[in-house]
């Protein structure tokens, strides 16, 4: 049977039906629906309200922190489990402790805090300050949006546990992660649903994007469920790409274009590309993520079963990711030529985060057009190149999904918090250690990959010690990407209590050293302008030389 | 402390209040004048932000600090290192792979973030 035109049929059909109901309201009964809404978001809950903050902009810092402190603690599982890869005894010490580690199920924790975790929750965060000014309103309630943070929280922190133990007590511990990750899901869909609905103005293009990456997720679930797909692999591994699709790339480009633009100062250059990413993205399937299913699966606690499309599957799924490419070019150029010639760099501290959206702007592509050819042999069944499956998926998460939400987290937190980061100096650190070490470390686990499908290949009978030196190599280079993580949190974390305030006018300085204006009274060189300790920041004002004749400062 | 009389030096930069005057009369308009600068203010100063090459000396100790590990088995081979080598064996069958270095630094990272929150929460 072809599941995946009648899946997607149904996954548009609810999509247009909330894009419809959000347009129109529930006709006399949008009052009623709005009040016992609200009433469900805070007076319901009682006194746990009261314990969080309700300041504008506070739902947002929240969950961007948490967002932070989940990338250090997806870099380092991605860590542990890249260096199983080639010493799988490293930490056979931790066995006493009657705690196996292995590999896969490290890489498989990694991967879990990475998507929900931190990119999940910088996006959330990065979206619950953009949505509302988008929509030139203020957020329904940051109270529960804020409290909501804490049940996602506990929501990832529950999937690290079922991704090394599954059965605890007799009790699967992913699908209840699960359910808590829908239940906070649900909160900030009315949340958001509520805000638009104040709307003061029309909503651009980057807000729907946002908007549908909520829905979308939701929509996915059902779509696949009501037509009966789950039961199967094309059905699951449909649901994974179409979650990846709404939720994680939706979201990310809506977020990221707001941010592009809000941080670069300059206008979002092409309203018609904005409407292709848009649509594009719920019309096609993205190819980005690993060609295993089995996170669904174990998500939603069904019965794995093995990808064997039909012919019909097979080529509608390999058409609409090729389609895909459509959308994602267009969101890759729209970043990159709205960042142009504004000067916002990484070496810019008034323009944090630039630097992040920029690399994600870049690597979009490539990555995608390499999942897009190892998705398309696993769907037809050939599996060739299945080899190199999670080396790209941990690609798109950390050189494509990691700085895109990272980039836009880290450019919206000063205008949600009212503070800057605490050092340009750090953040930029971070940046190119993040940046190298991700970049570095899996493209040379890439290349051991290639070289261990090229061994098999040729039926070798012993494996190459190449092979197990370029896994070390790689996993000591991702490193990189834990150190830079650490500084990110670090430094996001005293930028909240003694970073510059915003609006401040006098200019961070980078150290006791560098000046902040540099007068120019005449032509001079630039070695003599940096020799005065000017840095890249530092103002050049010119001004006229006074002939007038000097005497004493009076005081 | 008060400095009457004197007049600051013009190319100081800091958080000294007696420097901040001087800064600002002398940002805008470049005036030549010739004053008398006194050779040195009997005050301590010292800047708020950290150089960013001042990391340098540090890595400049911990790297001489290695060097002069090196140098100790070249000059004295075969002999172990006082009191390291007596307590490294207690470790034996637990840290023996190169990822518990990295791993250090995770939890060194880790307590650093737990740190920060709570200085930075309780500071004020």
């Amino acid at each position: 049977m072809d599941f995946i035109i009648s899946t997607l049929a149904t996954f548009w059909l609810l999509l247009a039906l909330s894009f419809f109901l959000i347009k129109r309201g529930l006709w006399i009964f949008s009052d009623v629906a709005k009040g016992l809404s609200m009433f469900m978001l805070e007076k319901a809950l009682g006194p746990a309200i009261d314990f969080v903050s309700g300041r504008p902009g506070s739902s947002s810092s929240t969950w961007i922190i948490h967002g932070l402190v989940w990338a250090f603690a997806a870099s380092t599982f991605t860590f542990m489990g890249l260096w199983l890869g080639h010493d799988a005894t490293a930490l056979h010490s931790f066995e006493s402790w009657g705690y196996h580690p292995d590999s896969s199920e490290l890489i498989y924790a990694g991967r879990l805090t990475a998507l929900f975790g931190a990119i999940g929750m910088l996006v959330v965060g990065a979206s619950l300050y953009s949505l509302p000014r988008l929509c030139g309103t203020h957020l329904a309630s940051e109270s529960n949006a804020t409290l909501v943070s804490l049940l996602w929280t506990l929501s990832v922190l529950l999937m690290f546990v079922g991704s090394q133990n599954a059965v605890i007590v007799g009790i699967t511990i992913l699908p209840i992660a699960n359910l808590i990750l829908t239940l906070a899901s649900v909160a900030l869909v009315i949340n958001l649903v509520l805000t638009v609905s104040e709307a003061t103005q029309e909503i651009p293009f980057p807000g729907w994007l946002i908007l549908f990456a909520f829905i979308g997720n939701i929509a996915a679930v059902l779509a696949v469920f009501v037509s009966g797909a789950f039961e199967e692999g094309v059905g699951q591994w449909l649901l994974f790409h179409l979650a990846g699709g709404t939720f994680f790339f939706c979201g990310i480009a809506g977020v990221s274009l707001y941010s592009v633009s809000v941080g670069s100062g300059n206008p979002l250059w092409s309203k018609s590309l904005v409407a292709f990413t848009l649509f594009g993205a719920v019309i096609t399937i993205n190819p980005m993520g690993s060609t295993d299913p089995s996170m669904v699966v174990d998500l939603f606690s069904l019965t794995g079963n093995e990808l064997a499309p039909s012919s019909r599957d097979v080529i509608s799924g390999s058409f609409l990711m090729a389609l895909s490419a459509i959308p994602i070019i267009a969101l890759s150029a729209n970043m990159l030529v709205t960042m142009r010639g504004s000067d916002a760099f990484v070496e810019n501290p008034d323009s944090p985060g630039i630097a992040e959206l920029n690399l994600g702007a870049w690597m979009l592509i490539p990555i995608a057009i390499g999942s897009l050819f190892v998705q398309t042999d696993a769907l037809g069944g050939v599996n060739e190149l299945n080899g190199i499956s999670q080396s790209l998926d941990l690609m798109a998460i950390w050189l494509v999904m990691m700085p895109l939400s990272v980039g836009a987290a880290l450019s919206i937190l000063p205008r949600a918090s009212g503070r800057h980061q605490f050092s340009a100096n750090r953040s930029r650190w971070a940046f190119w250690m993040m940046s190298g070490g991700a970049f570095l470390g899996l493209l040379i686990t890439l290349m051991s990959d290639f070289t261990n499908m090229a061994l098999t290949e040729s039926m070798a009978e012993q494996g190459s010690s190449i092979n197990q030196e370029l896994r070390k190599v790689g996993s000591v280079m991702f490193y990189g990407a834990v150190i830079g993580s650490i500084f990110h949190c670090t430094n996001t974390i005293s930028g909240q209590f003694r970073g510059r305030i915003l609006g401040d006018v006098s200019k961070a300085s980078l150290s006791s050293i560098a000046i902040e204006s540099y007068s120019l009274t005449g032509p001079t060189t630039i070695r003599k302008i940096l020799a005065s300790g000017a840095t890249l920041d530092t103002e050049v004002s010119p001004s006229e030389q006074s002939g007038e004749k000097g005497s004493a400062t009076e005081l | 402390m008060t400095l009457r009389g004197h007049v600051p030096r013009p190319m100081l930069k800091g958080p000294s209040p007696l420097v901040r005057p001087a800064s600002i009369a002398f940002r805008g308009v470049c005036v030549s004048v010739s004053i008398e600068v006194p050779s040195s203010i009997d005050e301590f100063i010292q800047g708020e932000k950290e150089p960013a090459s001042s990391g340098v000396v540090v890595v400049l100790g911990f790297v001489s600090m290695l060097s002069f590990l090196i140098l100790y088995g070249i000059l004295f081979p075969g002999k172990d290192m006082p009191v390291i080598s007596e307590v490294l064996p207690m470790f034996e069958g637990v840290f023996d792979s190169g990822i518990w270095f990295f791993l250090l630094g995770v939890i060194f990272g880790a307590f650093s973030i737990i740190a920060t929150m709570l200085t930075e929460a309780t500071s004020e």
